[in-house]
């Protein structure tokens, strides 16, 4: 139960940041529907690993460049996640791989953008990031959830925006072509990830 | 600034590089590689006799190892061996040229996509100081300094990849460029196995891109495109003779031949169970799936901060210890650089930008990634977009009116503490820690071999570490004809597609080399690769007591044995 009480004051926390800087209700939905596609927050719905083991499982090495190391590293963030522990979400990073495009979307949306608030959010982002690498000795791999919550938000600003793009006709097709298949990617990562789930939900753990 | 401060500070920058580059070549990397003595041998073989070491006349491709190399880098060492005879300076010396000829093409590249091809920007103050950062950066960059030093079949093709697109650019306002450019991408193509994948991705995007410009001269791309099929036309014979000549290489390295994946979807077909539906299984757990996302991983681990700052590429001989492939002092100037690049996009910058993406792409469809030397092509949009991000520093600083030259003193004096701190692991602890992954000790070894081997009726060498036969030939300026009608090889390659030379002359390659099995006589020289033989064997062979007795060793630079030369004796 402890996880699902965080993970609601994540979704909380989530929410409310969207509506101070963007005062966007679709964009605060699009968060949620992306969040419950998303192998991170899975982790803490079905408690596995649970809270008290993810404190527990330390980063291999110690110094802070490895810990930088492993905390931006694509293949922790998108490909293997928590590292050994592979029941619950399987073989599945923190994010699906398909969402990369909606960070790098999202990210370039928020840093050319002429808000100091939405330019904010990639700051955010940065002190989440750094509070991870620098506490990621003391609470295990517990300290992503600094930052995780923060880049779920830069994708769904990512994903929005793109599905703007998408919708307008005056846009190149080539692009709207893209974004589509982008978003069916989704839903097919997303589909494996649920099989993932039944699946590791049968096997003694 | 005038012309002739211009031009010298082009100059010292060309001269910063060579020195680079040419500084004890011959002792710094510790040792010859393998892959560099063949290119030496070979060269050496085709100059004497016209044919390689298996007695193919001129080939475009060396069967070598079995690894079939592209033959660029021997022909390029052909005439420093005629004229600095055959020794490791005559083998690194090609290369360390194409580096620091590299060097000054990104300078004129730089020039050509941001400054010539792009007015508006280029008016932004200090914008041309970008030509000049690129080049700086692309001097001290250790990645390029790494791939300069030794001949490694990169070097030369990054050199003749960014060159194609230097031409290809200034083509855009003079055609006659585009044989130059064909030219250089054929160079590439014959430097590289890579490039045969890389050069048409970029074909690729340069027909995107410039679609308009292209069209528009079509007569011209065709005979351009005439002229590389015409100098590729022996490449292609080659390959089809022989196949191996392109899928030799790839067989070793592919991800398509690595047993993980399919061992992967054999287990999550398994988990799904006999009584899930078979085609949904398939639907979950497929190969076009688990290939796209080990090639996926495998791209991102070439832009991860851990390959690119903190540890490289951790394969030999390639890695540098303690630090990455770039300075750490990029990071930011690269980020800001991409964000430029992307904001202020153009025909031209959009190519620099392709080209960074494309770079990883070879190397992550092998499976010993990251891989500094397939992704090498990255090295050279790195610098140009850490280079724009400099500039683009530097000018919001002055426009800003904060201190300036602190601000430069700053930059410089951060590139100068982490250009010393480099060359201190290159020249300093490489040479304690890598000794055994760049083949170290060779030289030594077969000098002392030949000085004593007339005594002995054979020569068994262990062939632990490395193709021995090869530094034999080398180092001994061996005959290559007498060579060819001597060698003993397998007609067959090994389970990871090495050739193995057995024998040659009296020397006889035990690989693998395990010294229980080892025909053991008293007029034979046996060479041990560190401890393979121990020094105080004993044993008793045909009724006879046989005690091994130490003749030579080689150390390595930190101590302990790199070879020992061990008679036996009867006691």
């Amino acid at each position: 139960m402890d996880s699902v009480f965080f993970l609601f004051f994540l979704i909380l926390f989530n929410s409310f940041l969207i509506w101070i800087i963007f005062a966007n209700v679709r964009l605060v939905i699009l968060n949620l529907l992306l969040m419950f596609v998303t192998p991170w927050v899975w982790t803490l719905i079905l408690n596995a690993p649970t809270l008290r083991e993810l404190s527990h499982v330390m980063p291999d090495e110690l110094s802070i460049s490895a810990s930088v190391a492993q905390i931006l590293s694509w293949d922790y963030l998108l490909f293997h996640g928590t590292p050994k522990l592979f029941y619950a979400v399987g073989e599945h990073g923190y994010f699906l791989i398909s969402f990369l495009p909606l960070f790098i979307f999202g990210l370039w949306t928020l840093l050319g953008s002429n808000s100091a608030k939405q330019k904010s959010l990639a700051f955010l982002l940065l002190i989440g990031l750094g509070i991870s690498i620098v506490f990621s000795k003391s609470v295990g791999l517990l300290s992503v959830f600094w930052f995780l919550p923060v880049v779920s938000i830069v994708g769904a600003v990512g994903l929005y925006k793109l599905i703007v793009i998408m919708t307008k006709t005056s846009s190149s097709l080539t692009f709207r072509l893209l974004i589509l298949i982008n978003i069916l990617w989704i839903l097919y990562e997303t589909s494996r990830l649920f099989r993932v789930i039944q699946v590791q939900s049968t096997l003694q753990i | 600034m005038s012309l002739k401060k211009i031009n010298l500070v082009l100059v010292l920058i060309i001269v910063l590089a060579l020195v680079l580059r040419v500084y004890k070549l011959s002792d710094f990397a510790p040792g010859l590689y393998s892959d560099e003595t063949a290119y030496g041998y070979n060269a050496y073989s085709l100059l004497k006799t016209g044919h390689d070491e298996f007695g193919e006349f001129w080939p475009v491709s060396f069967k070598s190892f079995g690894d079939y190399k592209p033959a660029m880098s021997a022909w390029l060492t052909i005439p420093s061996v005629l004229i600095f005879g055959l020794n490791e300076f005559a083998v690194r010396i090609p290369v360390a040229l194409a580096g620091s000829a590299t060097v000054l093409v990104v300078y004129f590249l730089a020039k050509e996509v941001f400054l010539i091809g792009n007015k508006k920007n280029a008016r932004l103050y200090y914008f041309n100081l970008l030509p000049y950062s690129a080049a700086t950066l692309l001097a001290i960059s250790p990645w390029h300094l790494m791939f300069s030093r030794s001949s490694m079949l990169v070097g030369f093709e990054v050199m003749f990849t960014s060159a194609a697109l230097l031409f290809f650019l200034r083509g855009l306002k003079n055609t006659n460029f585009w044989y130059l450019s064909a030219f250089c991408f054929t160079g590439a193509i014959y430097s590289y196995y890579g490039a045969r994948v890389t050069t048409l991705l970029i074909l690729l995007s340069i027909l995107v891109i410039f679609k308009k410009e292209v069209l528009q001269k079509k007569r011209e791309v065709f005979k351009g495109l005439v002229l590389a099929l015409l100098l590729l036309s022996p490449l292609v014979w080659s390959i089809v003779h022989d196949p191996l000549t392109l899928t030799g290489r790839a067989k070793t390295v592919s991800i398509f031949f690595d047993p993980g994946i399919k061992s992967k979807l054999w287990e999550a077909h398994t988990l799904d169970g006999q009584n899930y539906p078979v085609i949904l299984s398939r639907f979950f757990h497929n190969k076009t799936y688990f290939y796209f996302r080990d090639f996926a991983r495998r791209y991102l681990e070439h832009f991860s901060f851990s390959f690119l700052f903190l540890n490289g590429d951790s394969h030999p001989p390639f890695f540098i210890p303690r630090m990455g492939v770039a300075y750490l002092a990029d990071l930011l100037f690269f980020l800001y650089g991409l964000f430029l690049a992307v904001k202020v996009r153009n025909k031209r910058i959009t190519l620099i930008l392709t080209y960074l993406f494309i770079g990883p792409i070879v190397a992550s469809l092998t499976f010993l990634t990251p891989a500094a030397n397939r992704s090498f092509n990255l090295v050279i949009a790195w610098t140009m977009l850490t280079g724009l991000g400099i500039v683009r520093i530097l000018y919001l600083v002055t426009n800003r009116k904060l201190i300036t030259k602190a601000t430069i003193g700053l930059i410089i004096a951060v590139y100068l503490v982490s250009l010393v701190y480099y060359l201190k692991i290159y020249y300093f602890v490489i040479p304690k820690e890598a000794t055994v992954e760049w083949h170290y000790g060779r030289r030594e070894l077969v000098g002392k071999i030949a000085k004593i081997q007339d005594k002995y009726e054979e020569v068994v060498i262990s062939g632990s570490q490395g193709t021995a036969y090869i530094w034999l030939l080398f180092y001994q300026k061996y005959d290559p004809v007498k060579y060819r009608q001597t060698a003993v090889i397998d007609d067959v390659p090994d389970g990871l597609g090495w050739i193995q030379v057995r024998a040659f002359d009296k020397y006889k390659i035990e690989r693998p080399f395990n010294w229980n099995n080892v025909s053991k006589k008293t007029n034979t020289l046996y060479v041990s690769f560190e401890d393979d033989i121990p020094s105080n064997w004993v044993g008793v062979v045909d009724g006879k007591k046989l005690e091994a007795f130490e003749v030579n060793k080689v150390l390595y630079p930190a101590g302990g044995n790199a070879f020992k030369l061990i008679e036996l004796k009867a006691i």
